[in-house]
């Protein structure tokens, strides 16, 4: 993925400068984490099958080399193509010399964020192949030329009135709002798609190595479509996304559905076992699996493998306050959030290293993970990391340097307090800074900073007052 | 690049590491569901109308068959794709079907290319898909198809209205007591389906909207044996 022009945080102010945008986002996010709340609530067994989740996802790690060639083994036994992919261009150069071995000319993709990850579209489309996202959100995000901000929900910062004019002016039909409407007017739109595309292309939510089958969950069906009409499908994955067995998938299909959407199950999970067989109705006449690492094999082997346990229901960005105030664009990744900020830098490389650092460690995204990934701690690590190689910005460098040695000496430590609160009486108003002097001053543009308080707790404890 | 250097990189990255939680093996399983066929039957309805399927129920074929009729002359054509007659659980269903003026289209799809298309855009015209079901599980309102020879995947995909036809003795309590007693299901066919309700989406400013892709209606007719 290439760095965007803009910095992080010009990308942060361009995002709180956009009120409607993050409205949108916020209350989004907001009932998503309340659907996850209620349905978490009403799962009897929620902490137990958490933990069981957790330690299948480990254990899946700890031997993945193992079970990666089980599941290839069994994949081919059944008739599938594997293909091996150390990264993002030997993906995309063998799924576009297989659509050129066989003619291809359109493709329905179903959503997935790995191949945005490798930007799959892009080379697909300079070969000229028509590619068509079919999942309505991305199919609003393809239209309108948008980026998904949402690993989940790649609308949620456009308001109905935003997919009305993408809808009206991209496809010539009367502007609505009316989501119902939309939907009807998206369903007739793709309907030709799926039935004339000659190949379909998906991701894979999770590879089930026993068997060598599949999982993709949609809500909308355009999984199903995808992996049934055209004559060839292809499925990335992601090399860390197996679970051993059926047993182990069903318990990870049912934490997923519930941390992602708070459904029970998602409407459809279609578990794919090698193209048609014999004498059945449908299906793919040949079914390609390309297993992706792109830098996954070095976040296996470092201090931060355990964001590789992740299942990418997005709980985490629902219930991160800094998503809610930012939304996804602002990341400049195909993944944000909390996950996105421990990833990102790992698999783009040093322009996303302030991301990590945009999080106040509240945890709460720790407690919705629904395989329990330490997101603070990963975040912390990745800090720690940062600065260990000397990538930390200098003015960072420099105030940390200036705090350590203030705070590891009384006298120093005193002396900054004090002046603290003369500054604070001198310039704050009821107890607030309205602008803050110097490089902080980009703090207190969207928010006012609170003064110090009169008396210092040390203060108060040396002299407890009378009342 | 070759598999065994992409395995070999995985391993080298493994190495004698332990990954958080690794060796925790739960010894905490959940408890097994048991529960009389009534209760699972009723928790099946509950669940399945909560995701907005419609459920009817059927004391025999006849009253099923019945219903059927009904769900299909509300429709605004005759025409209709399904699975074989053999994998339904009321007897010639097709047959009967055929002789009362319903039209059942060809559900193979040919393997050329060009009759491939050709043969999905005349099944687009079919407004109904009758299926079977492999299973149904209690727990989440669902149903579970299996895409074998006879039973094709379109008709519970491609009509707006998707009818499906569930004997009582088919509920299991939940995914892992069907996945325990069917162990086989996960490499039967090319596709093993779970549908719970019917299509829908929320993408659209977390508001519901049902039938984007894959069928607007769910009417799960449940067979008494």
């Amino acid at each position: 993925m290439a760095a965007t022009e803009l910095s992080f945080y010009d990308r942060i102010s361009d995002a709180l400068a956009k009120p409607e945008g993050q409205l949108a986002i916020s209350a989004g996010a907001k009932a998503k984490y309340d659907n996850r709340a209620r349905a978490m609530s009403e799962f009897p067994s929620m902490e137990i099958t958490r933990d069981r989740a957790r330690s299948i996802r480990a254990h899946t790690l700890s031997q993945l080399d193992k079970f990666l060639a089980e599941f290839a083994d069994n994949v081919e036994a059944l008739g599938g193509h594997i293909f091996w992919a150390k990264d993002a261009q030997e993906c995309n150069q063998y799924i576009n010399e297989i659509a050129r071995a066989k003619d291809v000319q359109l493709v329905a993709k179903a959503k997935s964020m790995l191949t945005e990850e490798i930007s799959l579209n892009q080379s697909l489309e300079t070969s000229g192949i028509d590619v068509v996202e079919t999942d309505l959100g991305e199919f609003i995000v393809q239209l309108s030329g948008d980026k998904p901000s949402h690993i989940i929900a790649p609308i949620l910062h456009m308001t109905r009135e935003d997919v009305g004019n993408v809808f009206n002016e991209k496809l010539n039909v009367p502007f609505s709002d009316d989501p119902a409407t939309l939907n009807a007017i998206a369903r007739t739109h793709m309907r030709e798609i799926f039935l004339k595309a000659d190949m379909g292309i998906s991701g894979v939510n999770f590879g089930v190595s026993e068997s060598g089958a599949i999982c993709l969950v949609t809500n909308e069906g355009n999984g199903r479509l995808i992996s049934t009409a055209p004559r060839i499908h292809v499925a990335v994955m992601g090399m860390e996304r197996l679970v051993p067995t059926l047993g182990d998938l069903s318990i990870m299909l049912q934490l997923l559905a519930r941390s992602a959407t708070g459904q029970k199950l998602t409407a459809y999970s279609s578990i794919l076992c090698g193209p048609r067989r014999k004498n059945e109705h449908d299906g793919p006449e040949e079914l390609h699996i390309v297993i992706l690492d792109n830098g996954r094999s070095e976040i296996l082997g470092s201090a931060l493998s355990e964001i590789l346990y992740c299942i990418r229901c997005g709980a985490c960005l629902n219930a991160c306050p800094v998503f809610h105030s930012i939304g996804g664009h602002a990341y400049g990744s195909v993944y944000p959030g909390p996950v996105g900020s421990v990833l990102s830098p790992l698999l783009f490389g040093d322009p996303w290293n302030p991301l990590p650092h945009a999080s106040s460690l509240c945890g709460a995204c720790k407690e919705v993970c629904p395989v329990n990934i330490d997101l603070p701690g990963l975040l912390l690590e990745s800090r720690s990391q940062q600065i260990a190689k000397g990538k930390s910005p200098l003015l960072m460098r420099l105030s940390q340097w200036i705090y350590a040695i203030t705070s590891c000496n009384p006298i120093l430590f005193g002396l900054a307090l004090r002046s603290g609160q003369v500054v604070s009486r001198l310039l704050a108003h009821d107890g607030w800074f309205t602008t803050l002097p110097g490089p902080l001053q980009g703090w207190s543009v969207h928010r006012d900073f609170p003064a110090l308080a009169k008396k210092s707790f040390r203060q108060l404890w040396d002299k407890p007052s009378q009342d | 690049m070759k598999r065994a250097h992409f395995l070999q990189k995985v391993s080298s990255a493994i190495g004698n590491r332990t990954l958080p939680d690794q060796d925790e093996t739960s010894t905490r399983q959940n408890t097994p569901t048991t529960a009389d066929l009534q209760t699972l039957i009723n928790k099946f309805i509950e669940e399945a109308n909560a995701v907005k399927a419609e459920t009817h129920l059927a004391n025999d074929d006849e009253v099923a068959f019945e219903m059927v009729m009904q769900l299909l002359n509300n429709q605004t054509n005759n025409k209709y794709m399904s699975w074989d007659d053999n994998c339904l659980p009321i007897k010639n269903l097709g047959q009967r079907l055929d002789s009362v003026d319903y039209l059942r289209y060809q559900s193979t799809v040919p393997r050329d290319t060009t009759e491939r298309t050709r043969a999905h855009i005349k099944l687009a015209e079919v407004s109904v898909g009758i299926t079977g079901c492999n299973a149904a599980l209690a727990d989440t309102g669902s149903i579970v198809l299996e895409s074998k020879p006879g039973q094709g995947r379109l008709s519970s995909l491609l009509p707006a209205i998707h009818i499906a036809l569930l004997t009582t003795d088919q509920i299991y309590p939940t995914m892992e007591s069907y996945i325990k007693s069917q162990p086989e299901s996960g490499y039967n066919s090319s596709n093993l389906i779970i549908v719970t309700g019917p299509s829908r989406t929320a993408d659209i400013t977390q508001t519901l909207t049902l039938g984007v892709h894959g069928p607007g209606k769910l009417h799960i007719i449940i067979i008494d044996k």
